[in-house]
């Protein structure tokens, strides 16, 4: 038993003592930071307070952006899911299974190319001298090339682009696990296409739509990298906010945004599990 | 009829995927300076001007360094993760559990400034060590999980029998554990190597003046303005990044099979 226990631990502490050092210590003293503050001679003092909180209060700059942020994961979500649940579903009824797994894979692997190479690629596309603007120009639909790079709307399609494998790989796995017989019952007994999908399909492949919406939009929410490259100034999100704290060495003022990001993503996914639970209650008394 | 429509749409979304990439890869050859379309005329120029910037070749040194010694040091600490779970009960196994996902969730600009802050704190000098650390945290979760998944599937009778011809536990481990389960340590160690090699929010936030990675030289190239040369490093990226991840994949996947 002492044996067993000895054995335990010399697995256990490595990794323990990384995670807490690396992960949970950090965080930690960056939650502690945000109850101090910076005073005239750039120096923190060590004394709990809430005025980093009461600023970011009080500037409406700063929860404009959170919520901007959070409109922007919004339409990435939509967006990606909007793409996966059609492509999914022509994969699985459509494709024979070897081929299958190979376009899914086609899918997936580009998803592990550098982040910052695939979001400037996008300068390439949608850029002034980009192809969009190139191919429009030349078949003489524009007179002037269309500026889309650095708008809100060039920050979502690259996130919805670094995004949709996130999306892609739930959706997929709970079509492909669909039992066909099920649907075919309903269709013998005289359901539409359309009733098939709303009252078959999507309750049975919901807990990976869920599973997709939530890992697709925690991540771009807090984003930095895509709003940074594709947003310009219209298409700032909440993580460069963070940065431009950082980088004026007002770490206090910084931590305090980074608790804000973190506290309203969890936020988000309290709401979203109580919502499921209240569902889930409501179909069991059915 | 349904499957024209769905069939298009899916062409639609595969070039929605590559279209960025492939353009990436064709504008590398481009002879001219500016990345102007249409595209006059073709060579590999730029990749031989790309061999003589030492920047670009130092941050990719470096890049190498620090994918290898995260790589092995993640992929160590994931197998004995993997090996605590899979193998004992013990109190908090969840608590672990969670832990252990957190790194994977959390936006990665948070894991970079509260990783700033807290070397800053303890006073320890940002550079090489700190982005190593930095990516071993976010290798960490993914190297665990494959090494969960392929512990689960491996025979354990190959221990006992080694058990009973008188192996000690290290030796066990080491000598039958281990090479029984190659395929998932090799898979984890390439997607921990793939992860750092790309990493760029929390190495921007870890270094230094000396040392820099190529995801952050290709950053403060591209904020200027994007040239050939940048279009040809992000290809050979993207072509290591192809082969690792396919190599990754084909040992992680070969067993279920």
């Amino acid at each position: 038993m002492a044996n067993e226990r000895g054995q335990l631990a010399c697995l256990l502490v490595p990794p323990l003592l990384t995670l807490l050092i690396l992960f949970v210590a950090p965080i930690s003293l960056m939650a502690i930071h945000s109850f101090w503050a910076i005073n005239d001679d750039y120096l923190v003092e060590h004394s709990l307070q809430l005025t980093q909180y009461e600023k970011i209060a009080a500037d409406p700059l700063y929860l404009g952006t959170l919520a901007g942020s959070a409109g922007m994961a919004l339409m990435t979500t939509i967006g990606a899911l909007a793409l996966s649940l059609p492509l999914s579903y022509f994969l699985v009824r459509f494709v024979p299974p070897r081929l299958r797994v190979f376009l899914v894979l086609a899918l997936i692997v580009p998803g592990w190319v550098s982040v910052l190479i695939r979001t400037y690629s996008w300068n390439l596309v949608i850029g002034e001298a980009g192809l969009m603007n190139w191919l429009l120009l030349s078949a003489g639909l524009i007179e002037e090339p269309i500026r889309l790079l650095f708008t809100k709307a060039a920050v979502v399609i690259g996130l919805v682009y670094i995004y949709l494998p996130y999306m892609l790989v739930p959706i997929y796995a709970a079509i492909e696990r669909l039992d066909n017989s099920v649907l075919e019952a309903a269709e013998n007994l005289g359901a539409g296409p359309a009733r098939r999908f709303a009252f078959i399909t999507l309750p049975l492949i919901a807990p990976g739509i869920i599973a997709g919406c939530i890992i697709t939009f925690i991540p771009a929410m807090g984003e930095y990298v895509v709003p940074n490259m594709l947003g310009g100034l219209q298409g700032v999100m909440f993580g460069n906010l963070i940065t431009t704290a950082f980088s004026n060495f007002d770490w206090p003022f910084g931590s305090a945004l980074s608790m804000v990001l973190l506290g309203s993503i969890l936020a988000c996914l309290l709401i979203v599990g109580r919502f499921l639970n209240i569902n889930r209650s409501m179909l069991g008394q059915e | 009829m349904a499957r024209w429509i769905l069939g298009t749409f899916a062409a639609i979304v595969f070039a929605f995927v590559y279209l960025p990439i492939a353009l990436v890869v064709i504008t590398s050859f481009n002879q001219d300076m500016i990345t102007t379309l249409p595209i006059k005329a073709f060579d590999t120029h730029w990749y031989s001007k790309l061999l003589a910037d030492r920047k670009t070749l130092d941050a990719l040194w470096t890049s190498l360094q620090v994918g290898v010694i995260a790589t092995a040091v993640a992929t160590a600490l994931g197998l004995l993760s993997a090996l605590a779970i899979v193998r004992h009960d013990f109190r908090g196994k969840n608590a672990f559990l969670l832990l252990t996902v957190m790194p994977m969730l959390a936006p990665g600009i948070i894991m970079g400034v509260s990783l700033l802050l807290f070397a800053r704190f303890i006073g320890f000098q940002t550079g090489f060590v700190a982005m190593l650390l930095g990516h071993v945290l976010l290798a960490l979760p993914y190297c665990t999980f494959i090494l969960i998944s392929s512990l689960a599937r491996f025979d354990r009778s190959l221990e006992e029998a080694a058990r009973g011809l008188g192996a000690g536990e290290l030796a066990v481990i080491l000598r039958v554990t281990i090479p029984g389960i190659m395929p998932g340590i090799i898979g984890a160690a390439l997607f921990a190597f793939t992860i750092s090699i790309g990493e760029f929010v929390v190495s921007f936030f870890l270094t230094s003046a000396g040392t820099t990675t190529l995801p952050i030289r290709i950053y403060s190239i591209v904020k200027v303005g994007i040239t050939p040369e940048i279009n040809a490093v992000s290809t050979l990226i993207l072509a290591a990044t192809v082969v690792l991840s396919v190599a990754a994949l084909r040992l992680t996947w070969s067993k279920r099979k």
